[in-house]
């Protein structure tokens, strides 16, 4: 039987308050860090839609590169090095907390999320050369007459569209498993319509080529047929018509040859392949419309759009190389803790804001800048020393067993550790500023390492 | 009660590391906010070093009280309950009462009730963490499900942290009151093996008594009905005889899915899975068989996981059956169903789970062991087992498939020297075919 890794609800609830008020008093520095924690819920939901069933997972892949590219786009607006590391360490605290009260996700969910990454990924690819192409051409419509004239004009030209459009449907018939329409019980039924289908598609492709060849052989003498013969081969609906028909094959095959292919491989119940890839693409096709629309009213400009969805891609490929090899060797590396994740975070955003501003305050002035920084590393702390107690209970008792009162009590007296610290550390640092606006941090070391040797003596006498 | 053990959990050493840390990065960078926020985890450490021992004194008690039905609620508490008897598949509600009889409060009391290995918990929870003032109570209250034997409650583990969580103390403790409870089913109504049990029903059986077809003569017993008494052999022999027919008895019979991930393999790309197999044909099995009257119940096997509907002919339980199949090899969740779940290795679980009497229908496409071992395991309980094997190892003529055909065909044989009936489904073959020839005698013995 599986370890309940759940936070009790309670301890969770003191954890979530702690992140919460730790990102606040960052935000105070950067705006960024609430940015970032709003980026790691949304990826964090959207993760956890991919545990679910099928519509969850069709829903959650189609989420995925809006939620990508809203966080790229929040990077590349993020001033300075402090900005991208409070919006970095926003993140990570969101998608900590996001998981706060729930298990982590499991090998085959993060495989399942790199699956989605990946098919993202490739249709992100896919939709910068669509938006590179359209920016060359001069807009969408340029770019369909081009896609739709792009056989040839004439006859010859509507003829290879019917090839094109012929043997694409053709491949998607065949490469589309059985599986995927019919029962057991019903799948000769489906193998005979299929045969029966391709070959009334093979005979009214060749009938229909043989019939436009026979009349343009007719048509030179008879120029009442020439004329109508042109008005086909000219007409933008039955060009149109054909086009959709290869669209459509064509991405019928790749969703069979993608179906096949992982149905052939897979020893998880539920493959999800079919709704992870039809998700992402609807998802990055949805954020490209998005983008056309934008740079056709202004916001953004083409070029722009096209950076943006590129480095999407990009992120989306790291992100599957990195889910991979997580899935991979999460069960030799172990999962993260959320609590100490956040608590990590919180950290190294006072770290970042320590390291990349200067203090050249005094006295009050020095320990009114510096509370927000101490309340975040305190909120930290606090997160971690409760979320290790609240996993302890989880293991040893259970979420369903841990009644609220001695939780309470535990996580009063980490708010009154937290709480006691803060005051004192600034109190510390004010007097340290006006006995010596000069401090020197050797001298600080030599306190510090006082306070240990107190610490450590009392402790040893203690026991 | 056990001695005492006392750990100190927390000694602060990780607010000693993010102070060093945070001190060290302060210098290097020379800032003086990281000197100073390096006091901040210090406090941590002076909290973790003022932790001391409680001294902490309970007291429990246990009250069980027996469920009756599958289903059951519970129906109130019953001191006696112990010394009575049970059938398996009975739930019984457990009530353990800690009261703290120290004069000091306790801030963190963890109690884990000594539940017998043998029984599951299927509602609550046998553990609690709680806060008691001196002379106040709290109660632990669950509920675990009966199987055959005898089974002794043991004592509670109890744990109590101070108020910094840095020292805890464990010790054991007796449990006052109930501690035993027994699941004997009385021996007149103990089958006597062979898949049916005492109500009437459609399946011959090697008994005589009331029913079409002839079984025996035997010497007339004063009692017997007039109508029985066979009065050509009278007029022949002037001695008394008595015609016996064949008995005709219920079954009931469970249909055990493999859906652990081995079974979501295929036999080609074009194909369906196994699983997806089994499952279309144990919907079929069921519906015939619950037609024909006979209360049916269906097991689903997981990795490590068992979800169950127990027998019946009713429409519930047949819906409920039919769900959870469909759940088995569709899209949804087990746990969305109504079927119940069980944790734990299938092949010693499944055993505990059947009905003393049932006839087993295995749907599995034996491409590992665990089948096998589980046909040999039910069938030295007793169970009468048919198996139905789809056959996803043909339609690729590469060495791999062909070596695990054959692994697959000698798993097959070993089944069937148990003595179990066996039907390796050609995938070629029409389902309603393969049935007939599994179900078509159903509940023959």
């Amino acid at each position: 039987m599986s370890v309940d890794e759940r936070l009790p609800s309670t301890t969770a609830r003191a954890v979530v308050f702690a992140a919460v008020v730790g990102t606040l008093a960052l935000t105070v520095h950067d705006p960024m860090a609430a940015v970032g924690i709003v980026a790691g819920l949304a990826l964090a939901a959207t993760m956890r839609g991919f545990a679910g069933s099928l519509w969850r997972v069709t829903v959650a892949s189609a989420v995925l590169p809006a939620v990508v590219l809203g966080v790229v786009a929040a990077f590349g607006s993020a001033t300075g090095a402090l900005g991208i590391a409070l919006l970095l360490v926003g993140t990570v605290v969101g998608v900590a907390l996001g998981y706060i009260d729930a298990a982590w996700p499991t090998q085959s969910v993060v495989l399942r999320t790199g699956t989605a990454a990946m098919s993202a990924g490739i249709a992100a690819c896919i939709a910068v050369v669509l938006l590179f192409w359209t920016a060359t051409v001069g807009g969408i419509q340029p770019m369909l007459e081009a896609a739709l004239w792009a056989t040839g004009h004439g006859i010859a030209g509507l003829l290879g569209w019917i090839v094109i459009a012929g043997l694409l449907l053709a491949g998607g018939l065949l490469v589309v498993p059985s599986a995927a329409f019919t029962e057991p019980r019903r799948r000769d039924g489906h193998v005979a319509l299929r045969r029966l289908l391709l070959w009334r598609l093979v005979i009214g492709a060749i009938l229909l080529l043989v019939g436009l060849v026979l009349t343009a052989l007719v048509a030179a003498f008879v120029p009442p047929i020439q004329s109508l013969l042109e008005g086909i081969a000219g007409s933008t609906v039955v060009r149109g018509l054909t086009v959709v028909i290869a669209v459509s094959g064509a991405v019928l095959t790749v969703l069979g040859a993608v179906a096949r292919n992982s149905w052939y491989r897979t020893d998880e119940r539920g493959n999800a392949v079919v709704a992870v890839v039809v998700g992402s693409a609807f998802g990055v096709g949805a954020s490209a419309v998005a983008a056309g629309i934008g740079t056709r009213a202004g916001p953004i400009g083409s070029g722009e759009a096209t950076v943006l969805f590129g480095a999407t891609a990009v992120v989306l490929g790291g992100g599957w190389f990195v889910l991979w090899w997580y899935a991979k060797t999460m069960e030799t590396v172990g999962t993260p803790d959320p609590a100490s994740t956040i608590a990590a975070g919180l950290a190294v955003g006072v770290v970042a804001i320590a390291a990349s501003t200067d203090s050249p305050a005094t006295g009050v002035e020095a320990a009114r800048t510096a509370v927000p920084s101490l309340v975040a590393l305190a909120a930290g702390l606090f997160a971690y020393d409760v979320g290790r107690y609240g996993r302890v209970l989880a293991r040893e008792i259970g979420s369903a067993g841990a009644s609220r009162r001695p939780q309470l009590a535990r996580i009063g007296w980490s708010g009154i550790v937290a709480t006691v610290a803060v005051p004192i550390a600034a109190g510390g640092l004010w007097l340290a500023t006006v006995v010596s606006p000069t401090l020197s941090v050797p001298a600080t070391a030599g306190v510090l390492t006082a306070v240990v040797t107190i610490v450590v003596g009392a402790r040893l006498l203690l026991r | 009660m056990s001695e005492r053990e006392t750990d100190r959990l927390d000694r602060g050493e990780w607010g000693l590391v993010v102070a060093l840390s945070l001190a060290g990065i302060g210098l290097v960078v020379g800032s003086q906010l990281l000197v100073a926020a390096a006091t901040v985890p210090l406090w941590y450490v002076v909290a973790a070093v003022v932790g001391t021992q409680q001294d902490a004194t309970v007291r429990l008690r246990r009250e069980l009280a027996v469920d009756d039905g599958f289903d059951g609620e519970s129906g109130g508490f019953d001191t006696g309950s112990d010394d009575g008897s049970s059938d398996p598949g009975d739930t019984v509600t457990v009530r353990t009462t800690v009261r703290n009889v120290g004069s000091e409060p306790i801030v963190d009391l963890r109690v884990v009730d000594g539940v017998p290995e043998a029984l599951s918990v299927v509602s609550g929870s046998p553990r609690a963490c709680v806060t008691l003032e001196p002379g106040a109570e709290a109660t632990v209250e669950y509920a675990v499900e009966l199987c055959r034997g005898e089974h002794a409650f043991g004592d509670a583990t109890i744990r109590t942290r101070d108020l910094t969580g840095t020292v805890a103390e464990t010790w054991t403790a007796g449990v006052a009151g109930d501690e035993t409870v027994r699941c004997s089913p009385p021996v007149e109504t103990v089958p006597l093996g062979g898949g049916t049990n005492d109500y009437a029903g459609e399946v011959p059986t090697d008994e005589g008594g009331s029913g079409v077809e002839f079984y025996a003569v035997r010497e007339y017993q004063s009692g017997d009905p007039v109508g029985a008494i066979d009065w050509r052999r009278y007029a022949g022999t002037r001695e008394l005889a008595t015609v016996e027919y064949r008995a005709e008895r219920a079954t009931r019979i469970v249909c055990v899915v493999d859906a652990r991930s081995s079974q979501f393999r295929a036999a080609t790309t074009g194909q369906l899975s196994a699983i997806e197999l089994s499952g279309t044909a144990a919907e079929r099995t069921l519906e015939t068989l619950v037609a024909g009257g006979h209360p049916t119940g269906v097991v689903g096997v997981h990795d490590h996981q068992l979800s169950t509907v127990s027998p019946g002919a009713d429409p519930t339980t047949r819906r409920r059956a039919v769900d959870l199949l469909r759940a088995t090899w569709g899209a949804d969740s087990v746990g969305t169903t109504s079927a119940r779940l069980r944790q734990g290795d299938p092949v010693e679980t499944l055993p505990r789970l059947l009905p003393g009497e049932a006839q087993v229908y295995l749907f599995s496409s034996f491409v590992d062991d665990m089948p096998a071992e589980l046909v040999e395991v039910l069938w030295a309980r007793g169970y009468a087992v048919r198996v139905i094997s789809p056959d996803v190892t043909t339609g690729s003529d590469d060495v791999a498939t062909r070596l695990e055909a054959l692994d697959r065909r000698n798993r097959l044989a070993r089944v069937r020297a148990t003595g179990a009936r066996v039907v390796d489904w050609q995938l070629e073959r029409p389902l309603g075919l393969v049935l007939h020839d599994a179900i078509g005698e159903a509940g023959d013995r």
